[in-house]
């Protein structure tokens, strides 16, 4: 029997400090009515609109026509075949996934990985956690590598001037090349690596040629870090920060937590164990950053302050002059900013770190350096380690002078490994013309891009699941690159395999060489010893020595900076890198951390910076409309559109490398007939995945290919140019209710229960008293009390999450981790604008300001990833007409794809706005390798049917079942979600809250718990830790 | 003038009303029959490339079905055997026979045979063997006679509802984990009294719930 419940008010929350505001845009700030709708729609404006040109009456024209054809077809039974292997290797087991222990090599580091194999096939990237060096998550590339595997637009045969030639004739020409080789003037352009097998091979060509130039190309210039070191110390030493143990940490334009840093999962596990609070009497940390673009470190920085890249050097002077290692440079010595971390800095002595970014020139590095030495802290929290590396020369000269060499003749053979220096090198070069002038000239790498259009030769080369290597990880642990399937096109070689064949004339097998380099490295039974490193994916004891107690030379003061009022600073692309991952749709769909912009690169500036340039951003309707620019510098100009971020530094334009890029494909246009508009949304359709996105901006930079430059002209072209970002996507009632709750730590330590303050009262009562056991509106009646739920053997877990507002960094990888997992298909830039997009987590991204400062102050960022919330009394069921989301009796929310028949009421009455819907029918039109990266144990969604967060009941599934083989119940914590375990900085928890052991309890025992709309009732099975920032008090009064 | 209808036509609407009931009620059970797994795919038996005879394997020899679909208990799926199994006996047994030369063939270039799947669920439904084998559901039970098969057939309609038969009640289905493969096995007199005694002594309870099976 149902009791009568009696009506209960909706309780108000009354905002705790009105004037603390947090928002997502301008526009939203200023109160746009455009948000009003936004807040109480399901979906954006146009979401229903059919795709292209076309309108709903269309639209169900179309449908009609479909509908007809579709009952031709549907007849007929499917054939479906069962191949089984001729002969099945030992311990394969079809069905049963293995899993493999590897690394990835990024930009000169290899990330131990440990990739997963669905009979064959890879399908999923986690982290080595039995590498020391690897907590066991993972960045943004390592999870999208997957994606680049099964690219489809990689380069497949050998081509020869354009034209297809096979291996066998590269072979006899390598051997041609070979023949003459003590005569030949050889020159190597290579991607940063650091394998072993490289160097040893290396060495080999230098023998065998009569000159070998070989010079290492970063695509974002010289490696001012490195160079920074060999400054100070005479030699490149390579800097690890022990972020955990550190209590200052003063960050001059470096993002050590963005995604482009090079050992992101280890920075960020580290940095967020220095800032876990499990209690009111944890120590945390403190950040200072000082930086002009918003960056995902300055987002957690307890003090930010915006300032020019080119005016930090002055800064780093002038801390280095308070902190009394320097006389000179002192400038005005009151400026709180510097005196609030210098006194920070001197009271945690050898406990403070004070690091530098890539925008930085070497100069400051090399005074980073000296200041932690001064404070003692190399050899506590920062440790120099020695790579063996020769003395690095600059990036820039040596291409310079092979450039010229090239043109004036002195080069007889160029060899291109993985660089594609044609897109990103400094147009003063000219290294087409360059090029032009080598007689043999041969391009390795994934696909046909700029470089390989024009070399005489392009040999496709391997993914690196696809062929042996080695590599050494940033602490310099050795690995082997194992691949896991053969390579998808026979003409694929990797880089060693290509260098080889340059030294001996004859093709061998990656795999013997890479054994050959190994057989000195390991001690005892090689086979034995060489089975354990491939298994484990590493060797144990092979990290770089740490540099002894070296002596800081002399460091020449940073070059003052220059006095032009508008600079423009190049990075790296949190999402595509220097367009490595361009052609990667999952990258392309990820939304950059902080403007939430999508398949696109942006001029980025500050409000302040756009009037004075006359530029403006528009939004109508929930759409933006922005000027576009014409960014002039080093005589070539580039049309890019301007995007606005609060907290930008002033007279600093920002841009992205990676864009604009062009690559051939051999695949067709896709055309359909006219009934089937699927042509209309498929990302692949149409060209290579990358065309037509974004502007090159590399062309802009200066003969060195520096990070900042100061010369540059803005012109507006007149043009408008929709952009498409999610900043507004999924927008809550966040004025009204506190989704975010953040507090100092001082506030925190004086109320360590602020979090739940900020609820309202529970009806009928007037104390304080959580939600979470307020009795529900259907206490008698609820689902999970149901027999048929209680007597399953699921009822014994009850699955919940935490997500700590503290640790999150909003870089993204549990993004596309969960992107991977759970077969999410990518929409394509013109769909996310319609609100399409299918990304079953969101981060949201929050500015916060108090006050009036709209403008000219300095507003916080926070983050807030927010999955299906799980709700006890969901919303959604209520109102699904079929019964096709449902409670399991693991009190998770699942959706039934089977049942659906999309009403989409359910996302109609979700509070959080976290279903999704599938519009077209996105699976259908993927290439048959695409089809590969999907994960055999989710089904893949058609048109028509709602999705959302799982909690990946897959792997809940899978564990349970294989505990019911081994007859015992489930270990604590056996189960991770996707997103937890690619989470560097474990800032999500998930786990059974029935076990009082599992962490998800001990978390949600934490006095910063608390639940989004806990008001509602609706008991969410996701809570949050609130934020809490350490600031200086000192400087906190004086701003 | 004259009526344009006569009084006769009076019942059309009757008749088509009848009509339209009747036929209404035909098409329910036409889609209802005719629809359903029972009709469409109950009797499914593709030809194979290889003529394989359960009947001969399994009832004339006496093999155990887990020599060849040796995964069963341990998987998810239940393997198709690899072409290595077969000629384990048939490089001496039959080595000439002209219906054994796809698999020789098999054997020789390492290409897999193109078995025609029969039992195939829908992708949204997952179905774990060694989960189902080890607790005591017999081949039997889904797959039918195989030993008197000479072309595998579907037998049963591997619907939803038909799951939920077994899942509802599995006291009148279970067998012990040892009796698994037999074919044509008789349940003993107390069988529900004893499979009743295991699902309390060994927590048997087949799901109901939709995320069992679909996600």
């Amino acid at each position: 029997m149902v009791d009568p419940t009696p009506m209960i008010p909706l309780p108000v929350v009354e905002p705790a400090r009105s004037d603390v505001r947090q928002w997502r845009s301008l526009a939203h700030l200023d109160g746009d009515p455009a948000f009003a709708e936004l807040t109480r729609e399901e979906f954006l404006p146009g979401a229903s609109d059919a795709p292209g040109e076309s309108s709903r009456r269309r639209f169900l024209q179309i449908l009609g026509a479909s509908m007809a054809m579709a009952g031709l077809v549907g007849c007929r039974k499917p054939v479906e075949h069962v191949m089984p292997f001729a002969q099945r290797p030992e311990d394969l087991v079809p069905g049963i996934p293995v899993r493999f222990a590897t690394g990835m090599p990024l930009r000169g580091v290899l990330h131990p990985v440990l990739v997963k194999s669905h009979d064959g096939r890879p399908t999923k990237v986690e982290g080595n956690a039995l590498h020391p060096a690897s907590s066991g998550a993972t960045g943004v590339f390592e999870q999208a590598s997957i994606l680049s595997l099964y690219d489809p637009d990689r380069s497949q045969h050998v081509l020869r001037d354009g034209g297809r030639a096979t291996w066998e004739e590269f072979v006899a020409f390598c051997g041609q090349l070979h023949s003459g080789a003590a005569g030949r003037r050889l020159a190597v352009l290579s991607a940063e690596t650091n394998s072993p097998t490289v160097r040893a091979l290396r060495a080999e060509l230098q023998e065998q040629y009569g000159a070998l130039t070989w010079v290492t190309y970063r695509p974002e210039g010289d490696d001012h870090a490195a160079l920074g070191m060999q400054a100070a110390f005479g030699q490149p030493y390579r800097v690890q920060y022990d972020f955990a143990s550190a209590e200052v940490i003063v960050s001059l334009d470096a993002d050590f937590l963005g995604p482009t840093a090079r050992n992101v999962a280890q920075a960020t596990h580290s940095f967020a164990q220095g800032r876990r609070l499990r209690g009111a009497n944890d120590e945390m940390s403190r950040l200072y950053v000082a930086e002009s673009a918003y960056s995902v470190t300055g987002s957690l920085a307890d003090h930010r302050k915006r300032m020019r890249s080119s005016e930090i050097p002055e800064l780093a002077a002038r801390l280095a002059a308070r902190l009394g290692i320097t006389t000179d440079g002192a400038g005005d010595q009151n400026d709180p900013f510097v005196t609030a971390m210098a006194d920070d800095l001197l009271a945690a002595g050898s406990r403070g770190i004070v690091l530098a970014g890539d925008t930085q020139p070497a100069a400051v590095h090399a005074l980073c350096s000296a200041i932690n030495a001064q404070l003692g802290s190399i050899g506590s929290v920062v440790t120099l380690l020695d790579t063996g590396e020769e003395m690095v020369a600059s990036q820039a000269e040596e291409l310079a002078g092979l450039a010229g060499a090239m043109r004036a003749g002195e080069v007889d053979a160029l060899l291109l490994l993985g660089v594609n220096p044609l897109y990103d090198a400094p147009q003063a070069l000219d290294f087409a013309a360059a090029m032009s002038q080598v007689a043999d000239t041969v391009h390795v790498g994934l696909h046909v891009d700029e470089t390989a259009s024009v070399a005489a030769w392009h040999v496709p080369q391997t993914h690196y699941l696809e062929a042996w290597g080695d590599g050494r990880a940033y602490g310099g642990t050795q690995s082997v690159v194992q691949p896991l399937i053969a390579p998808l096109y026979d003409a694929a070689h990797s880089a060693i395999e290509v260098l080889q064949l340059l030294t001996t004339g004859a093709s061998r097998p990656g795999f013997e060489l890479v054994r050959e380099t190994w057989r000195p490295l390991l001690t005892g039974d090689f086979e034995k010893a060489w089975r354990k490193v491939l298994h484990d994916g590493f060797l144990p004891g092979s990290a770089y020595p740490q540099a002894s107690a070296p002596a800081v030379a002399g460091f020449n003061m940073p070059a003052p900076s220059s006095e032009a009022s508008l600079e423009l600073v190049f990075r790296p692309d949190p999402t595509v890198l220097c367009g490595s991952f361009a052609n990667n749709a999952w990258c392309q769909e990820l939304p950059d951390p902080i403007t939430k912009i999508v398949w696109d690169n942006v001029a980025v500036m500050s409000p302040q910076t756009a009037e004075e340039l006359g530029v403006t951003t528009k939004y109508r309707k929930g759409r933006y409309y922005v000027d576009v620019i014409t960014l002039s510098a080093n005589g070539h100009g580039v049309d890019l559109p301007v995007w606005i971020v609060p907290g930008h530094a002033d007279g600093s334009i920002a841009v992205n490398l990676g864009y604009g890029r062009a690559i051939a494909t051999e695949r067709e246009e896709r055309l359909t007939p006219f009934w089937d508009t699927d042509d209309k949304t498929d990302v692949y359709g149409n060209g290579s995945v990358c065309t037509g996105v974004g502007q090159n901006v590399a062309v802009l930079r200066d003969s060195v290919a520096g990070p900042v430059i100061g010369d540059v002209q803005v012109e507006k072209t007149g043009e408008a140019y929709r952009i498409i970002t999610t900043q507004d996507h999924g927008i809550l009632d966040v004025e009204a209710r506190p989704l975010i709750r953040m507090a100092t730590l001082s506030e925190y330590r004086d109320n360590p229960g602020f979090a739940l303050d900020a609820e309202a009262p529970t009806p009928g009562s007037d104390e304080k008293t959580s939600f979470e056991a307020y009795p529900t509106l259907w206490e008698n009646s609820h689902p999970a009390k149901e027999h048929a739920l209680r007597d399953s053997s699921y009822y014994r877990n009850q699955w919940g999450m935490t997500i700590d507002l503290n640790s999150c960094t909003g870089c993204g990888a549990c993004i596309v981790a969960c992107q991977a997992e759970n077969n999410i298909q990518v929409v394509g830039k013109e769909e996310i604008g319609n609100g399409r997009e299918l990304h079953w987590l969101r981060v949201d991204r929050y500015f916060v300001t108090s006050g009036d400062t709209r403008l000219t102050g300095d507003p916080q960022m926070v983050l807030q990833p927010v999955p299906c919330q799980h709700c006890e009394n969901a919303p959604c069921e209520a109102v699904c007409p079929v019964a096709a989301t449902v409670h399991s009796p693991d009190g998770t929310n699942q959706m039934i794809y089977n049942r659906c028949i999309g009403t989409r009421y359910c996302a109609n009455n979700c509070p959080y706005k976290v279903r999704r819907f599938n519009f077209f029918n996105w699976a259908k039109t993927i290439p048959e390798t695409v089809q590969m990266a999907q994960n055999p144990n989710v089904s893949v969604r058609s048109r028509g049917v709602m999705e959302k967060c799982s909690f990946c009941i897959q792997r809940v599934r899978d564990a349970q079942k294989n505990a019911r083989l081994e007859k015992r119940a489930l270990y604590t914590d056996e189960v991770q979600t996707a997103c937890q375990q690619s989470c560097a900085a474990e800032a999500i928890t998930f786990g059974d809250l029935n076990d009082p052991n599992s962490a998800v309890s001990r978390e949600r025992a934490n006095s910063r718990n608390y639940t989004m709309l806990a008001e509602l009732n609706i008991k969410p099975r996701v809570s949050y830790l609130a934020r809490v920032r350490n600031p200086n008090e000192a400087l906190e009064e004086a701003s | 003038m004259p009526q344009i209808f006569p009084r006769k036509v009076n019942v059309l609407p009757h008749i088509s009303l009848g009509g339209t009931l009747a036929g209404g009620l035909v098409a329910i059970l036409v889609v209802w029959y005719y629809f359903s797994p029972e009709y469409t795919d109950v009797g499914y038996a593709p030809e194979q490339p290889v003529p394989y005879s359960h009947r001969l394997h399994v009832d004339a020899l006496g093999m155990d079905c887990r020599y060849c679909h040796s995964a069963v208990e341990v998987a998810d799926i239940s393997n198709i055997p690899a072409t290595e199994t077969c000629m384990n006996c048939h490089s001496v047994v039959k080595p000439q026979s002209l219906a054994l030369l796809p698999v020789r063939e098999s054997f020789a270039s390492g290409e897999s045979i193109p078995w025609v799947k029969v039992h195939q669920l829908p992708d949204y439904a997952q179905f774990s063997h060694a989960v189902h084998v080890n607790v005591g559901v017999g081949c039997e039970s889904c797959h039918g006679r195989i030993d008197q098969m000479e072309v595998v057939q579907q037998v049963e309609p591997l619907s939803m509802g038909w799951c939920l038969e077994c899942h509802r009640q599995p006291e009148l289905y279970l067998r012990e984990p040892d009796d698994v493969t037999e074919m044509g096995y008789v349940q003993p007199e107390d069988f529900v009294e004893r499979n009743l005694d295991r699902i309390r002594l060994e927590g048997i309870q087949p799901p109901t719930n939709c995320s069992a099976c679909h996600y």
